[in-house]
């Protein structure tokens, strides 16, 4: 009897455990967690001053007022960023007219060169689409980890990092993050709760 | 033994791959917690506390499988101290003692409970195409999936082996006591 009690009750403990340690069952990556964690709780982004594919700088809070949609990518990745630049081109052509798009290189060799060479693979044009790198390291790595974008080497030369489609409201606030192919998803939201 | 697993440099060296870091990092930190739980165990006779304490191993390993808070005690020192403490006294403390006090029925049924799990995760780990951990590679991911399908097989082994070769034995303390009762009454 005490048997099944003492077993009874650390059943039921560790069944809590592991409920609140998936967020209800929802959520056993961290990736799952981070979109998770975003849509119950936007976040604001820190700010950063970017330099684009023709070489102009502007700040990232230059974009409060409409929404953004971010990506996090490297010039010379070559799988899954391609499949973000290719998210990006159709979403340069099916969200509103105000809506603006940066993808965000987070690898520091990407000079003015490097970033025009990947805006001109997918046909990003300023206003609309910005390819941009962010000189200063803190400001990088802040953004990076506020948004949670975890990048490690590939031991190839390269990167391996967790692809995401990154939807920030008029206030700067990172609302949502959608699978690179859930540019339907993206657009739903952005025209309905992101304004 | 667990201050040797998760401390540098041996630490950082077992947490920089996944294989090393779950198949490594955490058998040693959980075997010396059973170490210490064997021990205190020696001498005792409760079989009724085995159940409890061997759940208690496997709802504690359950946790630290997560893909989730693999990341996140790589990520967060205060996490990383929970895994390690929790690894060390919620696993594998709990591991020895329950061992210890268990009948071959529940010693069995762990064991091939462990090899189904282990095959079930490692299956999973090869399957699902894109990464579980975002710390750590594909490949990674990989090689710790048939390491945790060997472990299975490795398991089946041990609790398939004495049975078909009839050299499978008792050391439960509750069958222990029983026997040696039998053979100071051999009439009752």
């Amino acid at each position: 009897m005490r048997a099944g009690l003492a077993t009874f009750a650390v059943a039921a403990i560790g069944s809590a455990a592991l409920w609140w340690g998936t967020d209800g069952g929802g959520a056993l990556t961290s990736e799952a967690a981070r979109r998770l964690n975003i849509a119950a709780a936007p976040r604001g982004l820190p700010d950063a001053t970017l330099h684009d594919q023709s070489g102009a700088e502007l700040a990232l809070s230059d974009y409060r007022g409409a929404p953004l949609v971010l990506e996090f990518v490297y010039a010379t990745c070559p799988d899954i960023c391609l499949a973000l630049g290719t998210a990006f081109e159709q979403l340069d052509a099916i969200l509103p007219e105000d809506a603006r798009l940066v993808s965000i290189s987070f690898d520091p060799q990407d000079d003015t060169e490097r970033l025009g060479w990947f805006a001109g693979r997918h046909g990003a044009t300023a206003p609309r689409w910005r390819v941009a790198g962010i000189a200063d390291e803190a400001e990088r790595a802040a953004l990076i980890a506020r948004a949670g974008v975890v990048v490690i080497p590939d031991r190839r030369g390269g990167f391996v990092h967790n692809a995401g489609l990154y939807l920030v409201d008029a206030e700067g606030r990172l609302t949502a993050v959608f699978d690179p192919d859930d540019t339907e998803g993206l657009r739903a939201a952005l025209t309905g709760d992101a304004r | 033994m667990v201050v040797l697993a998760a401390g540098p440099p041996i630490g950082t060296l077992l947490e920089a791959r996944l294989p090393t870091h779950i198949l490594g990092q955490y058998s040693l930190i959980v075997a010396g917690g059973a170490l210490i739980g064997g021990r205190l165990a020696r001498g005792r006779v409760a079989p009724s506390t085995a159940a409890p304490a061997l759940l208690a191993a496997i709802l504690t390993l359950g946790f630290w499988f997560l893909p989730r808070w693999i990341d996140a005690s790589l990520a967060d020192p205060a996490i990383r101290a929970a895994k390690v403490a929790s690894l060390a006294c919620l696993a594998g403390l709990p591991l020895g003692w329950g061992w210890t006090q268990a009948g071959p029925v529940l010693r069995g049924f762990l064991v091939a409970n462990a090899a189904a799990m282990l095959t079930i995760m490692g299956w999973l780990m090869r399957v699902v195409p894109s990464r579980l951990c975002n710390a750590y590679l594909l490949s990674d991911q990989h090689l710790l999936a048939n390491g945790l399908l060997i472990a299975a097989g490795t398991l089946l082994a041990v609790l398939l082996v004495p049975a078909l070769t009839g050299s499978a034995s008792d050391a439960g303390p509750a069958s222990r006591r029983s026997a040696s009762q039998s053979q100071r009454h051999p009439a009752e």
